[in-house]
């Protein structure tokens, strides 16, 4: 197989690097930011962040909140900690962890962001279905752990049938939008949903014993379907994610170019042992045929 | 989360699940008719990443596993107990599991082999108390498995054979009959193929020397015996002065369907009868210790050895004669070919002839009637033969180093004594050995060349241009090919230590062997029922016999990766694809919009994903565009077999940037093309294309956009561009005649991010020059921009939209005849659109993450379109 198509290391890459972001994703919230006013807080306030490994919304987090907000982060994977923030080792798909951010949290959360994001398969239903699952999952624990009037940002896949999610979004939610900022790639089906002012429905409480699933059936009884409104977020004069720079060879000092590396490099991949297997058998695979 | 569950119900109905987690978890739980749940049993851990199937054997007394950790494990439900561990955990995730071969409590087998995601396992029945099965992965092969269970121990389980089944990525679907051996795979690329797993269907034997060959007396010399005698002689020493040369296989010929001769250094020659699995010494000759060459006229039961000291020795196996006649060169006869006919041709080293003889047969033992003639070397010294093709019209050569020369034979009667090329081609297709020549058995006059970098090439008669040159990246070293009773075209040689045959029509691996690699003696029985191998690896002969049909391809696929752009050219009734696994299809569409995929051909040019594919106007050119700056042009012919070379690249001198080509357009001018292209460094080109000029390329202008990547490029005419990018902008650029510049007419925003999709309606007669753009955009917009021309410049006169025209992105706008279009989203629907902008209908499709669209005329004058992403599907536009 060839390179894939598209440039890993573009603007934002170089740009995380410089100021210090664990990751470029850190630009896609605050682009969304720069559109919804999601983190301007006149008090102190109180944030979960949903699979927030390595870290680079959470750091956007304590740089940008008011002195004295919580700040809980969480995620399957171990992260270094950040002044501030309260990390948590967590799965968002399990029940124990409601209790866990509730321990932490200490009060009702004003925002909930979810960058959530599974190894992806290539297989487009599953990868949709568990997408979508951990959506599922983050808007149970939104649901539970925001006040009322609080919003919640979260990954969402545009592929078939995410208007359903909208539909479903909009039944606990004044106002959902679909967003997608300059720094996410046009070329990636990814976007955020950003959900303001959650107002749960009279008479129902989020818990998990009764969680909420994907799909509300209408009048007619077909699965209620919204397209949410489109929002391109950040700055039209903002660094383009698929843009590829014409480079010069070498750098105002003249030395040759180096090229950049991935902010934070990715942790130990669950296949490490099956290819120290293989080195171990040499190089061939563990003996074929007979 | 769960990933993966399995059900079995016992036969007193109680239910039993397996469910594998996204931790490697495999949680087991009971449940019995009238109770209130269910009741957790067992916590299987030892996966160390997500699991992704899970299986009983049909008995539930195994759990069968694989995982992201790239293991398949088989986990003993009735003897383990992991009761203990049954409880509810506080905490999720990954326990960490010691050992490098322990598969975890209750995991009785665990195989390694698997180079990427194993997606599927299944129990196959045992055998000879193996527990067998069968898994697929990412990696494009099945494995079958097998282990002798020892209770409360982890067995490594070894891999029983395993098959690279399909292209691009992933198998992931199979069933397996278990009564006929045969299982049947459906993988990402489209292509569901059966294939026969019956360990019978397969032999495979070997020997060492000594067990076929009777003990000859060890030619033994003085120097030998001083030094047995010499006790006080070092062991180096010994060793130095013993120049005996044990006896080893050397070469072997194929007889025909079911005997294949050896040959030995010592002169021997062995005669193997393979369902008889007998040996039988033929001979010992002097001449050909050290040195023999040895080919067989296949059926026949006719072998020709060339010898030692020059002599080329026919052997008639069945009648048990041999005659030895003078091969005409100097020294030693340096290769030998045998032809269709009774012909052969024999070498010597750096001869500045070569010698063909036609042999006639006599009955009995009376000598053959032979009939010799010299072809002149066309380079002595330089040309060496690796390969020939003898007809009784023409011998072709084809050399070590990439030559080709053409004699044609003089009538069977002329005096004739030696004869020049006709014509000679060096380096024909760059330095590289050629392996094979061969004709087309169905059109004579085409000539198909293999050579040892892995590229097979066909060519037209006698001029030996180039119509189709392939890399099919299958078979790294390609040493020969053959073609099927249905005229499929095989082509074989090695791949890392394999053996391959690969069918080139069904881009799959209808044979493949473990042989060790290329370096070794070997020969191939092309014989498309049972073919065999035999092969020399580690001092032993080795014999693997396999009988058709292996495999059968019941749905041919296309891409092996999703599809991001696709090109129609009416003329020809060809659609072009290009997806994200690097490579182009061109398939026919029949007229009722149905793909002809059997009939489709794969182009492997690209070394990243195809971004963009334009037809020339008369179908005649492909133009197709990638990552790292790549652009090619390809020359199409349409045919039973359609023809494809390659036929420019446009020259970009070497960069880090790696720029993709995003937007492309083509159009003809003056005898050759215009090209404008659309980069993702922002800027904009426009190049003139001329094949037949010296200087194919020219870049006739360029600008810059700006720092965003540019995604679509439109000419309006020879002198104005459209283009499209992210920043939601669509802007038309003019080259002015007399700068040779690219001067920017108009700007404006009509989409709030990227523009995936643009197409340009004209009204089709409107005298003032008016057009209309439609785009559609990553913001779920569909936009109609309507312009004219006036005053030397194009001036934007309306613009509409529909906002939320799909759910999610808008990747490409079809116009249709009424000024309509179709769109396709990514949200999987497709839509039919007025003029006007208003909704006609719309309908779901099936096709996963769609890349483009393409409108195709249809019987009776109907409109059709075709969807491409992961899959291809076709609508008509009436029926949408
Ligand atoms: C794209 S990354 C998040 C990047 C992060 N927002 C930042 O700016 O650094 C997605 C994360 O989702 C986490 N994740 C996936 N499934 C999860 C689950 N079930 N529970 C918690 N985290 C999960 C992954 O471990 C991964 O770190």
């Amino acid at each position: 197989m060839g390179k894939s198509s598209k440039d890993k290391r573009d603007a934002y890459y170089r740009l995380a690097k410089e100021q210090g972001y664990r990751a470029r994703s850190a630009y896609k919230l605050l682009q969304l930011n720069e559109t919804f006013n999601l983190l301007s807080f006149s008090t102190p306030a109180r944030v979960l962040d949903l699979c927030a490994a390595p870290g680079s919304w959470s750091q956007v987090l304590s740089r940008t909140l008011p002195p004295g907000s919580k700040i809980v982060a969480l995620d399957l994977q171990p992260m270094t900690a950040i002044a501030g923030v309260v990390t948590l080792q967590a799965d968002i798909t399990h029940p124990s962890t409601l209790p866990l951010i509730a321990q932490h949290l200490e009060g009702k959360a004003d925002l909930v962001i979810c960058d959530g994001a599974p190894d992806v398969t290539g297989l487009h239903d599953l990868d949709e279905y568990v997408q979508s699952s951990l959506l599922l999952s983050a808007l149970n624990l939104a649901a539970c752990a925001l006040r009322p009037g609080g919003s919640f940002v979260a990954k969402v896949f545009r592929g078939r049938d995410v208007d359903v999610l909208f539909a479903q979004l909009r039944c606990v939610f004044e106002r959902v939008t679909c967003a997608k900022p300059r720094s996410s790639r046009a070329s990636s089906i990814e976007a955020f949903v950003v959900c303001e002012r959650y107002a749960p429905p009279d008479g129902w409480s989020p818990g998990l014993e009764k969680p909420l699933d994907w799909g509300v059936p209408t009048h007619g009884g077909a699965v209620a379907r919204e397209v949410a409104a489109f929002v391109a977020c950040g700055d039209l004069e903002a660094a383009d994610s698929d843009a590829t720079s014409r480079l010069p060879e070498v750098n105002v000092d003249g030395r040759k170019r180096e090229s950049i590396d991935p902010v934070q490099p990715p942790t130990a991949p669950p296949y490490k042992r099956a290819v120290e297997m293989r080195k171990a058998l040499g190089s061939g695979v563990a003996a074929v045929g007979k | 989360m769960l990933y993966a569950a399995d059900v079995y119900v016992s036969d007193s109905g109680e239910v039993t699940v397996a469910a594998g987690t996204v931790f490697g978890e495999i949680i087991v739980w009971t449940w019995r008719r009238g109770a209130e749940g269910g009741r957790i049993v067992k916590r299987l851990r030892g996966h160390e990443g997500s699991v992704f199937a899970v299986r009983f054997d049909p008995g539930a007394r195994w759990i069968a596993s694989c995982s992201d950790d790239r293991t398949v494990r088989v986990w003993d439900l009735v003897s383990t107990d992991a009761e203990a561990e049954a409880a509810e955990r506080a905490i999720t995730g990954f326990d960490e599991v010691k050992g490098e071969a322990k598969g975890g409590r209750g995991c009785v087998a665990m195989g390694w082999g698997h180079q990427a995601r194993p997606w599927g396992v299944r129990f196959l029945p045992e055998e000879n108390g193996e527990v067998r099965l069968a898994s697929i992965s990412e990696d494009l092969t099945a494995r079958f498995w097998g282990f002798v269970p020892k209770i409360g121990e982890t067995t490594l389980m070894e891999t029983k054979n395993s098959w690279m089944l399909h292209q691009g990525k992933s198998i992931w679907a199979f069933a397996l009959d278990f009564e006929r051996k045969i299982m049947a795979t459906g993988g990402n690329d489209g292509r569901v193929g059966i294939l026969d797993y019956s360990d019978d269907a397969e032999i495979h034997e070997e020997w060492a020397l000594e067990d076929v060959v009777p003990p000859t007396p060890i030619p033994t010399d003085d120097e030998a015996e001083r030094s047995e005698e010499s006790k006080q002689a070092t062991e180096k020493v010994k060793r130095k002065k013993k120049k005996v040369k044990p006896n080893a296989f050397r070469g072997y010929a194929v007889v025909d369907r079911e005997r294949f001769v050896a040959t030995t250094v010592y002169g021997q020659i062995m005669l193997y009868n393979i369902p008889a699995k007998t040996w039988r010494l033929l001979g010992t000759w002097e001449s050909l210790k050290n040195w023999s060459i040895v080919s067989g006229w296949q059926g026949t039961g006719i072998v020709a050895v060339g010898d030692n000291e020059g002599k080329l020795g026919i052997l008639d196996i069945n009648n048990g004669c041999d005659w030895w006649l003078d091969a005409g060169g100097r020294g030693k006869v340096a290769e030998l070919f045998v032809g269709d006919t009774a012909g052969v041709l024999t070498t010597s080293v750096a001869a500045p002839s070569f010698t063909i003889h036609s042999i006639r047969l006599q009955d009995g033992d009376a000598a053959p009637i032979r009939h010799t003639l010299s072809l002149i070397s066309p380079a002595p010294q330089n040309f060496s033969p690796t390969s020939a093709l003898i007809t009784k019209r023409q011998v072709i050569l084809g050399s070590r180093t990439g030559d080709v020369a053409i004699y044609s034979l003089p009538a069977p009667d002329s005096p004739t004594q030696e004869i020049t090329a006709t014509s000679y081609h060096p380096a024909l297709y760059g330095t590289d050995t050629i392996t094979s020549l061969h004709l087309s058995p169905t059109a004579p006059e085409t000539l198909l060349t293999t050579s040892f970098s892995g590229v097979y090439t066909t060519h037209t008669l006698p001029s030996l241009s180039a119509t189709n040159i392939t890399k099919p990246g299958n078979v790294t070293v390609i040493t020969g090919l053959f073609f099927s009773p249905t005229n499929e075209l095989h082509i074989f040689g090695f791949r890392g230590t394999k053996f391959i045959v690969h069918n080139t029509c069904t881009a799959a691996d209808t044979l493949s062997i473990d042989c060790g690699g290329a370096h070794r003696s070997w020969k191939f029985s092309p014989d498309t029922a049972t073919p065999w191998l035999v092969w020399l690896q580690a001092g032993k002969v080795h014999l693997h016999r396999s009988f058709y049909p292996r495999r059968t391809v019941l749905k041919h696929g296309a891409h092996g990766r999703e599809i991001k752009t696709a090109a129609y050219a009416p003329s020809t009734r060809l659609l072009a694809t290009g997806a994200e696994d690097t490579t182009i299809r061109i398939t026919p569409i029949s007229a009722s919009g149905a793909l002809r995929e059997n009939a489709a051909v794969t182009v492997k040019k690209h070394t990243t994903g195809v971004l963009r594919l334009v037809w020339s106007a008369d179908g005649a050119r492909l133009f197709s565009s990638g990552g790292l700056e790549e652009l090619f042009v390809f020359r199409v012919r349409p045919g039973p077999v359609i023809g494809v070379v390659l036929e420019s690249t446009l020259p970009v001198p070497p960069s880090e940037a790696e720029t993709r080509i995003c937007g492309l357009d083509v159009r003809s001018h003056e005898g050759g093309y215009l090209l404008a292209t659309a980069m993702s460094d922002g800027l904009v080109k426009m190049w003139a294309y001329h094949p037949t000029a010296e200087k194919q390329w020219r870049l006739v202008a360029q600008t810059v956009y700006g720092t965003c990547c540019v995604l679509q490029a439109r000419f309006i005419d020879a002198r104005a561009v459209v283009v499209a990018a992210t920043d939601g902008h669509i802007a038309i650029y003019q080259l002015h005649p007399s700068m040779g510049e690219l001067q920017q007419q108009h700007r404006h925003r009509v989409h709030q991010s990227g523009i995936k999709a643009l197409c340009i309606t004209a009204p089709p007669s409107s005298g003032a020059e008016e057009i209309t753009i439609l785009t559609g955009g990553d913001d779920c917009a569909l936009a109609a921009t309507t312009f004219l021309y006036a005053r030397g410049a194009w001036h934007m006169t309306l613009c509409r939209d529909v906002q939320s025209a799909h759910a999610a992105a808008v990747i490409d706008v079809v116009p249709i005849t009424g000024g309509g279009a179709v769109t396709v989203g990514v949200d999987q629907r497709v839509g039919v659109w007025s003029a006007e902008l208003e909704r006609r209908g719309g309908v779901h499709s099936l096709v996963a993450d769609p890349g483009a669209a393409v409108r195709v005329g249809l019987e009776g004058g109907r409109e059709g379109v075709v969807v491409v992403g992961v899959g291809i599907e076709s609508w008509r536009v009436d029926e949408i």
